[in-house]
């Protein structure tokens, strides 16, 4: 298991070096830079002096290099060009912590509602509890979540005033954006548990248990959540990942000051620097979320295998 | 029958010759009930299930409002009236009218021709994809894993946006084409990781085994042992990608691909529905009630099908 | 050094086309005569100016609390490119004077003086203090000048200070910074050299203060956080919370501190349209510009409420590229200028916030009092009358191209920036007019702001969608069309128009200019065609009424320096 980890995250690296590669070169891609997105046609020498602030004058590769060479030598993404005088490392520890805090919030609630719902969902299978959850899953999907904020935000904002508007500090700030965020996670996890919970119900152990006088409390508890969490753990990954970069619509709707609405701007208006430092740091979070779901299965199941290492062994053994 | 008492009370006096052989029924080991193969067998169950059916029906509806609905209405889809902007439903406009005065009931229906059609292929596709990358990883395991794992890693990593933008600069299509690669180049990852995670845990049962002893192809042992086993989590996956494409494809459609005017979807709808929503709740409910219903058909259709192809249910 | 408001304003294009900027982002005219129309608030009963009627009584705690519709970029005026960090610097740094109710009135100096031959501006300074006690002096001004002219800022506004004598050359690196026309006299008194005459020197730039010692201190940090920020205007910046609040607070080290009534001031940075609407609704902002009609309606509603319309000094356009082989020729482009439904854009699309227009120049520009828009007319109102079928005008353009003489078989392209549900409406509203008044099939291309305006700066393009500001310099606007410019990418060419769009520039005599600015708005919107001019900007502004001594103005950067609130319920 210890060499399985040193492995994969030596790929981590890997992946990490390609995947930024890849991006840099798709945003220089991209008509357009900086300057252009907020000023239109300038005299060549005003966009010269511009271009060699930022660097952007430097051919393309060595502009790569210079990013590399900054990360590694001053452990320092660069600076922002949309936002000048700050550093991109500095909007991630800053912001990615208040992101994070209502995500993080919103996904265990999700999570922990979700499978409690599809587990009732499975077992009172074809009955109200099951056709309540459907609905709620149905309802939690094909509502977009700007729709839910702006219908939260007027009720509880404006009709009745129970909560501030826009801002951030208090846990009063914290209720609306967290309500809207968690009713997706709640809906997708039920229904996979719903249906995970299903075929484990439907396998030979459980009727064992059950003929053995296991009360039904504890058939679900020991048998059933266990055996049927996995494709739940295999979407709780990339969602705690994207906890940090956190959700463009809510923060720009409640004015929340963490990291989710900087990235897609950034991608407008062409600020390289932001694009690449946050893909970064998504990235880094989203491979790393990855190997620890790998992780939690051979937890969870101690059928799966993940090193073919073992296997190979036991086949060479044998002839 | 044979009675108990009877037969003892008469061996006494039995002999030989009081028996004939007259010969066994030939037929007596045939099934008396047609031969059905497994699919027809889940076709025999799910239509049985009532609730799927409804789900069938309800598909069926929709898929011929959208066909007639815009045909059926006085109004034309396109043309505006600024004047009369914003109306609610009435007998004169069924659905109301848009902030340009456009037909409603006419623009929910023709919306919906394009949005079904992104929101099924683009699931369709996604889940052949998604199940055959993830099961052969799985399949394969180690270092064939590792690598086909790390390219979704790959794929999943690169801003979607950027993609998106080069994609619609690159390929200059405003086709449905174009809008399906866009959606599906990246939509098809979660499934396979999904697949890919139930395999893990069923590649090392016996029948596997068994099956790769006797030499069948890792395709076939794929498509044939391993998929249907993790049927119940695809479609529920299949389901949830449904509006999660019709929703997408309006995104899409701002940033340049995908359908243009005066061409609409319910995605687009209920994007142009969202600052007057508080005023103007209709504009935003009716496509997006229209999603939902997609939705609801496929997810009860789904869930039907998901027992009636279940292999451990077959009962 | 940076730019006034307004010019910031004028470069900032799209975003702002529909009116849903932030308050001091959008100024109204509401002190200003010539838009008759545009003055009267929906709500007759009420008056739109309460400063004049009455003297309220202040509220004990003065405190305001408006919206900022972007994150600023930097509070360093030197590479700032937003319209926020604009808003923000004019209440926190004193610019040598300031436009206040359409007026240039001396602020960071006392007077100033202009030499016989124009070239000379000496400005005296007063005595005023940074919040740190330190004195405001001439070098403050000068350092900003001095920055901005080194080419390694990367200024992003130095083609606008090419005015300042051998600025031109010294952003090129071909020439030593202490060449720069810019001389510190005394502590209190700065000289600025001129390389050619400009009346219109204070309408177009604004001069702002750096502290030398600061800056050096912070490198390229400064004015990235609140804590890096020297302040000398009438607030201080408190608190920078990003991507949500900025709290100011009341400079007490301010020459003019016993004018500023307020003790604090909070801009809430929300960048959606529907939250900021609920904000004002609930009473957490004091005032907001509004565009959305059912809002208007909702708000209208309010007795508490002031509806404030204003002009927003922008011009929203239908460019021409004319290096298009069809929109080469002027019978084509003037079809399309003939059939464009201005006043139901207007009415229909900006529910009358806009006004339909029919010439260059957006109402509130003014030249010595007198609106440039009357001044020139509406001759392109007489075109219409006189071709009242721009279907025949296009078949007549196509027929000298040597075309087929079916509108049918043709297919234009309009292209507009900005992706979002709005801009899709507009542009759907107008494919539909479009096509059916000319008979020709319209399509529509939408693209992100950096990719439209590079696009258009290929001439990847035909007709192209632009919301241009205007600056109090009435001059301003029509250089964008000189051949010179590279502003606006419709490589409008005429040799004509350039001599004389240069000549207005120095030309001192207001009647003359006048009579120039006709013939300029003439050549461009009549007899060449460059562009199709659509609306004037205009939106609605509502703000509870115990908020007083805003000032409406188009052009103005007085910041929320004279605002007060009386009555408010606390």
């Amino acid at each position: 298991m210890v060499t399985y980890i040193i492995k994969r995250v030596l790929y981590m690296a890997m992946v990490l070096f390609i995947v930024v590669s890849i991006t840099f070169f798709m945003i220089h891609s991209v008509p357009g830079d900086p300057l252009t997105s907020s000023v239109m046609n300038l005299p060549d020498e005003v966009r010269d002096n511009y271009y060699a602030r930022y660097g952007l004058d430097k051919p393309l590769f060595e502009q790569y290099l210079r990013f590399w060479k900054l990360l590694f030598t001053e452990g320092s993404l660069g600076e922002s060009i949309k936002y000048p005088g700050r550093m991109v490392e500095e909007f991630i520890l800053k912001y990615a912590g208040i992101s994070a805090k209502l995500g993080i919030i919103s996904v265990v609630l999700g999570f922990s509602v979700g499978t409690i719902f599809g587990i009732l969902a499975a077992v009172f299978k074809n009955k109200w509890p099951d056709y309540a959850v459907m609905l709620t899953a149905i309802a939690g999907v094909t509502i977009p979540v700007f729709v839910l904020a702006a219908v939260f935000q007027y009720f509880f904002t404006v009709k009745l005033t129970w909560f501030p508007t826009t801002g951030w500090g208090t846990v009063r700030h914290m209720i609306l954006p967290i309500a809207c965020m968690c009713l997706g996670p709640i809906a997708t996890y039920a229904r996979y548990m719903r249906s995970s919970a299903l075929d484990v119900l439907g396998q030979d152990y459980i009727l064992t248990a059950e003929s053995k006088g296991v009360s039904s409390l504890n058939v679900v508890r020991r048998h059933v959540l266990r055996n049927s969490m996995l494709p739940s753990i295999t979407l709780l990954g990339p969602s705690v990942a994207s906890v940090f970069t956190g959700s463009f619509v809510i923060e720009s709707m409640f004015a929340i000051p963490g990291l989710g609405t900087y990235f897609i701007r950034a991608i407008n208006e062409r600020d390289f620097t932001m694009v690449l430092g946050m893909n970064l740091f998504y990235c880094l979070l989203y491979i790393a979320s990855l190997l620890l779901v790998d992780i939690l299965y051979v937890f969870i199941d101690p059928r799966i295998r993940l090193a073919a290492g073992k296997e190979r062994r036991k086949k060479a053994h044998a002839e | 029958m044979l009675n108990s008492q009877d037969w003892r009370t008469d061996t006494a006096g039995l002999t030989q010759e009081q028996f004939a052989i007259i010969g066994a029924d030939p037929n007596a080991e045939d099934v008396l009930r047609p031969h059905v193969t497994y699919l027809q067998d889940a076709w025999r169950r799910l239509r049985q299930n009532k609730l799927s059916m409804f789900g069938l029906v309800l598909l069926c509806v929709l898929t011929v409002m959208v066909i007639i609905g815009p045909i059926i209405s006085p109004y034309d889809y396109e043309s505006v009236d600024p004047v009369i902007k914003n109306q609610p439903p009435s007998a004169e406009h069924w659905f109301g009218t848009d902030s340009l005065g456009r037909d409603y009931f006419a623009r929910v229906w023709q919306g919906g021709r394009v949005s079904i059609v992104i929101g099924l292929s683009g699931a369709f596709i996604s889940a052949v994809a998604g199940c055959i990358y993830g099961g052969l990883a799985a399949y394969f395991g180690g270092r064939v894993d590792t690598l086909m794992m790390r390219i979704v890693e790959i794929l999943n990593s690169v801003p979607y946006l950027l993609v998106v933008i080069l994609l619609s600069l690159v390929l200059d299509s405003k086709g449905i084409g174009t809008l399906l690669l866009a959606m599906t180049l990246t939509g098809w990852c979660s499934i396979a990781r999904l697949v890919r995670a139930q395999m893990l845990q069923i590649r090392s049962s016996d029948y596997v085994l068994a099956a790769r002893l006797l030499g069948v192809s890792p395709m076939k042992i794929v498509v044939q042992h391993l998929i249907p086993n993790t049927f119940s989590v695809i479609i529920v996956a299949v389901t949830f990608r449904i509006p999660s494409y019709i929703f997408g494809e309006a995104f899409l459609s701002y940033v340049g691909l995908g359908v243009q005017a005066p061409q609409t979807s319910w995605g687009a709808l209920c994007s142009q529905a969202q600052v007057g929503l508080v005023f103007h709740p209709y504009l935003m409910f009716l496509p997006a009630g229209a999603i939902a219903m997609t939705m609801l058909a496929f997810t009860l259709l789904g869930d039907g099908l998901r027992d009636a192809l279940d292999p451990r249910m077959r009962r | 050094m940076k730019k006034t408001l307004s010019l910031l304003l004028a470069l900032m294009m799209i975003f702002a086309l529909l009116a849903g900027c932030s308050e001091t982002a959008e100024p109204a005219d509401d002190a200003q005569e010539p838009s008759a129309e545009s003055n009267e608030p929906t709500e007759p009963t009420e008056p739109s100016d309460n400063t004049a009627t009455e003297e309220p009584q202040l509220d004990e705690v003065q405190y305001y609390n408006i919206n900022l519709a972007e994150e600023p970029g930097s509070l360093n005026h030197l590479i700032n490119t937003t319209l926020a960090g604009g808003t923000i610097l004019t209440n926190v740094l004193e610019p040598l004077v300031r436009n206040e109710w359409g007026e240039i009135v001396p602020a960071g100096c006392s007077d100033y003086e202009i030499s016989e031959d124009g070239l000379t501006w000496t400005f005296h300074l007063r005595e005023n203090y940074w919040n740190d006690g330190v004195q405001v002096t001439a070098q403050d001004y000068a350092y900003t000048l001095q920055m901005c002219a080194t080419p390694a800022t990367g200024y992003p506004y130095a083609a606008d200070m090419y005015v300042i004598k051998n600025f031109e050359p010294i952003i090129a690196g071909e020439m030593d910074i202490s060449e720069l026309g810019v001389h510190v006299v005394d502590d209190l008194t700065l000289e600025i050299e001129l390389s050619y005459v400009c009346p219109a020197l204070l309408n177009t730039l604004s001069f702002m203060p750096l502290r030398q010692d600061v800056y050096e201190e912070w490198g390229e940090r400064y004015g990235s956080e609140a804590e890096t920020l020297v302040c000398c205007g009438p607030f201080v910046l408190d608190e920078w919370t990003h991507n949500s609040t900025l709290r100011l607070s009341k400079n007490e080290q301010y020459w003019d501190a016993e004018t500023v009534k307020l003790e604090d001031v909070t801009y809430h940075i929300v960048t959606e349209e529907v939250a900021r609407y609920n904000m004002l609704d609930n009473g957490s902002l004091d005032s907001l510009s509004v565009s959305d009609v059912d809002y208007i309606a909702r708000f209208s509603a309010r007795e508490d409420l002031n509806a404030i319309h204003y002009s927003s000094a922008r011009t929203v356009m239908m460019v021409f590229n004319n290096e298009d082989p069809a929109f080469s020729n002027r019978n084509i482009r003037l079809a399309f200028s003939l059939a464009f439904p201005r006043e139901d854009t207007a009415t229909y699309i900006f529910n009358d916030l806009n006004e339909p227009a029919w010439s260059l120049t957006p109402p509130p520009v003014t030249e010595n009092g007198v609106a440039i828009r009357d001044a020139t007319g509406e001759p392109l109102k007489q075109l219409i009358a006189d071709n009242p079928d721009p279907q025949a005008v296009l078949i007549e353009g196509l027929k000298e191209l040597g075309l087929s003489e079916d509108p049918a078989d043709f297919e234009f392209e309009l292209y507009l920036s900005g992706t979002n549900s709005k801009m899709h409406t507009m542009g759907e509203y107008w494919q539909q007019a479009l096509q059916e008044a000319l008979g020709c099939t319209i399509t529509l291309r939408y693209d992100d702001y950096a990719i439209f305006s590079s696009n258009c700066s290929n001439g990847d393009f035909q007709v192209g969608f632009l919301s241009w500001g205007a600056n109090a310099d009435p001059s301003y606007m029509f250089n964008l069309f000189a051949s010179t410019s590279s502003s606006i990418p419709g490589k409008h060419n005429n040799p004509e128009y350039d001599e004389l769009a240069l000549a207005v520039q120095r030309e001192l005599d207001y009647e003359k200019r006048l009579e120039m600015f006709a013939e300029l708005d003439n050549m461009l919107v009549t007899e060449d065609v460059a562009i199709c001019p659509v609306v004037f900007g205009g939106g609605m502004t509502f703000r509870y009424d115990y908020v007083y001594g805003v000032d409406e103005s188009a052009f103005t950067d007085a910041g929320v320096k004279y605002v007060y609130t009386a009555g408010r319920e606390s």
